[in-house]
């Protein structure tokens, strides 16, 4: 079947678009993307690359995703054009898929809509992040919090953000970050879709708030606190070698989220279940503490390690009504961080009371053991 | 005024006592746990702690929920392979999230290339613990105890952990010396070695490197658990409740610790402290027996302080759901003491007999339901059931048929009470004697028996010659009754003098009354004796106001007219003595006209009555 509409499109003799090639599907087992299939393709009319995304034939009759796709082609239309977003180039169109229903040839409108092809992705930061200084990482965190800034003043919440869907854009000369791929978003305004709701939540393993996990990311009170946690994962990864979500199961966060669900389980309305959560919250939000920012394997310099620590604790918290929510706050910790790095002076003298302080704890168990040892000797 | 009954004993929930498993905070994937004894055997059994390994079973949870999305991350990111399968982060998530998605080869060759491409510690350590997460326990050992990982924290602390496993505690040592060489400040490396020197009974040790844990990660849970631990060992309890509190505080949703608090708040007779914490975590989990046994003891402990029905209706709830999880006679007979308790004696009744069957069947010790059961059938004066209960169990000689630790001495004294309430008085005595001599562990039962003996032979068989070597025996053979305080120690001290004046001796009487100076005007039954003794010698007016200070001291209606009724007899007494007879008739008349007054008391009245 999709093979089917993959051929259709790339042989699709459309005088706008040429060189028409699919990128998120290679094979049923190897395909990438939940609800769609997104094909590049070369838009005659601007003279740019552009990426066209369809929806899935698969999920024709899921009621939900069909609203989703809608609700995608309809964000992309407002945040079109807005500083930091991603540029729609065609709005919502139909596609003829020609298909025999027997023999019986038949045409069914699949829906589709384009957006501008962005080519450079930020994955460098992550991947290689070896080969990058903190500065540079911080200065890319930086605009990736103001591209999520951006969505959110327009009352959008993304729910997936994660480096795939991050992309460089130059305008007027000036780089700066977008985020692509608003097929789990929504806006804070609206009720969820109608239908049956996905309950093992969205994003990816690691960048999920822990109310994603708990399916109850489209309660709209909730929805906005998920990118935010999702920007803590992103801070992670940045520094650390391993998956923050590797960390994750090594922390408490196995403990609470299990009792979270075993909390939830007995409440089947979602309203009840909105309203225990905040019980559960109040009763164990604060068993979880998140990993080290700075631990092993982690890249961080120790000079701005008590910072980031700070930030990314109030970015991966398990509460999500005591998350950091404000964007000029936390580009506020960045250039602090960013400051200290660049100015040298100031760094060393952080360095400098870091080492004493630690050379102090030592003299202090030293002299513990000391007396301990002393008090076990037999008196004279 | 003679103190001979039974104390009411303290109806109690029993509690499986086990040991408690503390998992180390988990640094490593496997998880190292410490095994500790149950909190109230801690002071018979020395050191018998040792490590084990234990994996969360929440984690598996996880990670089935998270599963299928790691294997469309692992496509993800492999289809970047290409762009970036030269550097280390890249190969390490790959490795990871192939991993997770239960691709184990394809993890095993990233590894491979990982190692290749950078072969530092990190790869290593990240390889090593990949193969221990894949069961490949052997290459695992292998990876850390490569020469290159020598001067490695990690690794060290790796060693330590397959040492411990492996119960070479000297070898882990080494290794966590190596590593706290290498950082001193570290917590894994200090939370290790604090747990090594907790196996090995080194707690002023153990607590300062836990302390470094602390200071560490402040208020991590896996150390104040620890920290309370070593302080219950070191006999400070009041600090041991306290990390303990805290942990339960900082982590709401520890099993280990919320046990080890809920034992040491019972050990210390404040076992309801603990109830908000049990009944908290009842709600995210309520799969755990011991969970529910302990908040149904820190319910009715919260009830007997407080009184409150609402507790003993928590109390049966939680019993009931522990029934529903784990069946087992202590629960029987839980139920049976709240139900009793809630002025259901004989529902409680019906109870207790299961729990007795079920412990039967468990092979286990009944004693619990056994006394609980006597307890209600003495309250309800059903002497002739409990007399054909007790045959079960009892040799009319006073054995026992079946060997059972828990409480016996107190069913014993139980036994008695039913021998005496079936008329059968003289056979307890002699039991009463019997065992006095063949020796009763507990000193509180002792002196009950001795009370029992002195009351026989001072009121019922009047035998100044038994009391006399009783009381030669004081300083000799009954010694044990001055190393008893309170209660127990006084009542024996009371009624001795409460004899001596019966057979009108009030010298030998002050001797005894001497000693209990410190409870006089607290307790009415030695104030009462004190009253009878200056009646004695012919201080009227000074007598009657002690017994009337005693009788308001006193709660219980029938104990209070029984005292009224003494007074009468000893006013009396007083009256007659000193040549007032008619107002001694009065007086003797009043003690005749009193309600619940005892048969001999009242043979006693009748009899100087006639005299007169």
């Amino acid at each position: 079947m999709h093979q089917d509409l993959i051929n259709q499109v790339e042989s699709w003799t459309d005088p706008r678009y040429s060189n028409i090639k699919v990128v998120n599907f290679s094979g049923l087992n190897d395909r990438r993307g939940v609800c769609s299939l997104v094909f590049r393709a070369w838009d005659n009319i601007q003279n740019a690359p552009v990426a066209l995304k369809f929806l899935d034939p698969l999920h024709l009759s899921n009621v939900y995703l069909l609203q989703a796709f809608a609700r995608e082609a309809d964000l992309l239309k407002s945040v079109s054009k807005k500083p930091r977003c991603l540029t729609m180039s065609e709005k919502n169109n139909k596609f003829d898929w020609q298909v025999n229903i027997g023999s019986v040839p038949n045409s069914f409108p699949i829906d589709y809509f384009t957006t501008e092809w962005l080519d450079e992705d930020v994955d460098q930061y992550f991947f290689e992040q070896q080969r990058h200084s903190s500065i540079e990482k911080l200065e890319i965190f930086r605009l990736i919090v103001l591209a999520i800034q951006a969505i959110h003043e327009e009352r959008i919440f993304h729910r997936d953000i994660k480096a795939d869907n991050i992309r460089k854009k130059n305008v007027q000369g000036t780089d700066v970050l977008v985020i692509i791929d608003y097929g789990l978003a929504a806006r804070l305004d609206e009720p969820p879709a109608a239908g049956p709701y996905p309950l093992e939540g969205l994003g990816a393993p690691g960048y999920r708030a822990p109310e994603s996990i708990l399916g109850l990311c489209f309660v709209r009170d909730f929805a906005r606190g998920t990118d935010f946690w999702a920007l803590g994962a992103l801070l992670y990864e940045m520094f650390n070698r391993g998956f923050l979500w590797d960390d994750l199961k090594k922390s408490n966060f196995s403990l609470i989220l299990p009792a979270a669900l075993n909390y939830l389980r007995p409440f089947p309305s979602y309203q009840e279940r909105v309203d225990k959560l905040h019980d559960f919250l109040d009763l164990h939000g604060a068993v979880f503490s998140p990993p080290k920012i700075s631990g092993r394997g982690s890249s961080v310099p120790s000079s701005i390690s008590i910072e980031l620590q700070k930030l990314f604790d109030s970015l991966c918290c398990f509460d999500y009504r005591s998350r950091q929510m404000n964007f000029d706050h936390i580009v506020r910790r960045v250039d602090i961080c960013l400051s200290i790095l660049r100015n040298r002076r100031k760094e060393a003298r952080i360095l400098e009371i870091k080492r004493e302080r630690r050379e102090n704890r030592i003299r202090k168990l030293e002299y513990r053991l000391r007396r301990q040892k002393e008090a076990q000797l037999p008196r004279k | 005024m003679l103190d001979h009954k039974a104390r009411k004993e303290e109806r109690q929930v029993e509690v499986k006592e086990e040991s408690v498993i503390i998992p180390l905070p988990s640094f490593f994937s496997q998880q190292l746990a410490l095994v500790i004894p149950p909190i109230s055997k801690m002071d018979v059994e020395k050191s018998k702690i040792f490590p084990s390994i234990d994996i969360q079973n929440a984690k598996r949870e996880i990670q089935e929920i998270e599963e299928s999305l790691c294997r469309d991350e692992m496509e993800a990111i492999l289809s970047k392979y290409d762009r970036f399968h030269g550097s280390e982060t890249f190969l390490l998530r790959a490795a990871q999230a192939s991993f997770y998605a239960n691709e184990i080869e394809r993890a095993d060759s990233l590894f491979g290339e990982l190692i290749d491409v950078l072969p530092d510690s990190y790869s290593k350590e990240s390889y090593g613990d990949f193969l221990l997460d894949s069961g490949r326990e052997s290459d695992a050992k292998a990876a850390f105890y490569d020469d290159d990982l020598s001067d490695s924290l990690y690794a060290n602390l790796r060693r330590a952990f397959f040492s411990i496993r492996d119960k070479d505690f000297a070898s882990a040592e080494v290794y966590l010396q190596k590593a706290i060489s290498i950082d001193q400040l570290d917590f894994s490396a200090n939370i290790l070695l604090a747990t090594l020197y907790m196996s090995e009974g080194k707690w002023m040790e153990a607590i300062g490197h836990l302390k470094v844990c602390l200071e560490e990660d402040l208020g991590s849970p896996a150390a104040l658990i620890r920290i309370g631990y070593c302080y219950w060992r070191l006999n400070e309890h009041d600090k041991a409740k306290h990390f303990l509190r805290r942990a339960v505080g900082q982590n709401s949703l520890s099993l280990e610790a919320l046990i080890l608090y809920s034992d040491v708040c019972n050990a210390l007779g404040v076992a309801e402290e603990a109830f908000s914490f049990l009944e908290r975590y009842t709600t995210v989990d309520d799969s755990k027996a011991a969970v529910w046994e302990r908040l149904a003891r820190a319910a009715f402990s919260a009830y007997k302080k407080s009184r409150l029905q609402s507790y003993l209706d928590v109390c049966l709830d939680a019993l009931r759901r522990e029934l529903a999880i784990s069946p087992s006679h202590r629960v029987w007979n839980n139920m049976g003491v709240v139900l009793w308790n809630s002025g259901k004696p004989n529902q409680a009744a019906s109870m207790l007999p299961k729990a007795l069957e079920e412990a039967h069947k468990d092979r286990e010790d009944f004693g619990f339901p056994l006394f609980n059961l006597a307890g209600i059938l003495i309250e309800n004066k059903q002497f002739s059931r409990l007399k054909e209960i007790f045959s079960l169990y009892i040799d009319s000689d006073g054995t026992f048929r079946h060997h059972f630790s828990e409480k016996s001495e107190r069913v014993l004294l139980q036994y008695l009470i039913t021998l005496e309430g079936v008329g059968r008085r003289k056979e307890a005595i002699r039991l009463c004697q019997r065992k006095l001599e063949s020796g009763v562990d507990d000193i509180e039962i002792r002196a009950d028996l001795l009370n029992r003996l002195i009351y026989y032979y001072s009121v019922v068989e009047k035998d100044v010659d038994y009391i006399r070597d009783i009381e030669s025996k004081l300083d000799n053979g009954f010694s044990w009754l001055f190393d008893i305080k309170g209660y127990a120690r006084h009542r024996v001290l009371n009624n001795l003098a409460f004899a001596e004046l019966c057979f009108d001796d009030a010298a030998r009487a002050k001797k005894y009354l001497d000693r209990l100076t410190d409870v006089f005007h607290k307790d009415p039954y030695a104030t009462a004796t004190l009253g009878m003794w200056h009646l004695r010698r012919g201080r009227i007016e000074r007598g009657k106001q002690l017994y009337r200070e005693a009788i308001s001291m006193l709660a219980d209606r029938k104990e209070k007219n029984r005292f009224r009724q003494r007074m009468y007899l000893e006013l009396g007494i007083a009256y007659d003595t000193s040549g007032d007879r008619s107002q001694a008739k009065r007086e003797l008349r009043k003690a005749l006209s009193e309600k619940d007054g005892a048969k001999w008391v009242m043979s006693e009245i009748k009899l100087r009555l006639k005299d007169s």
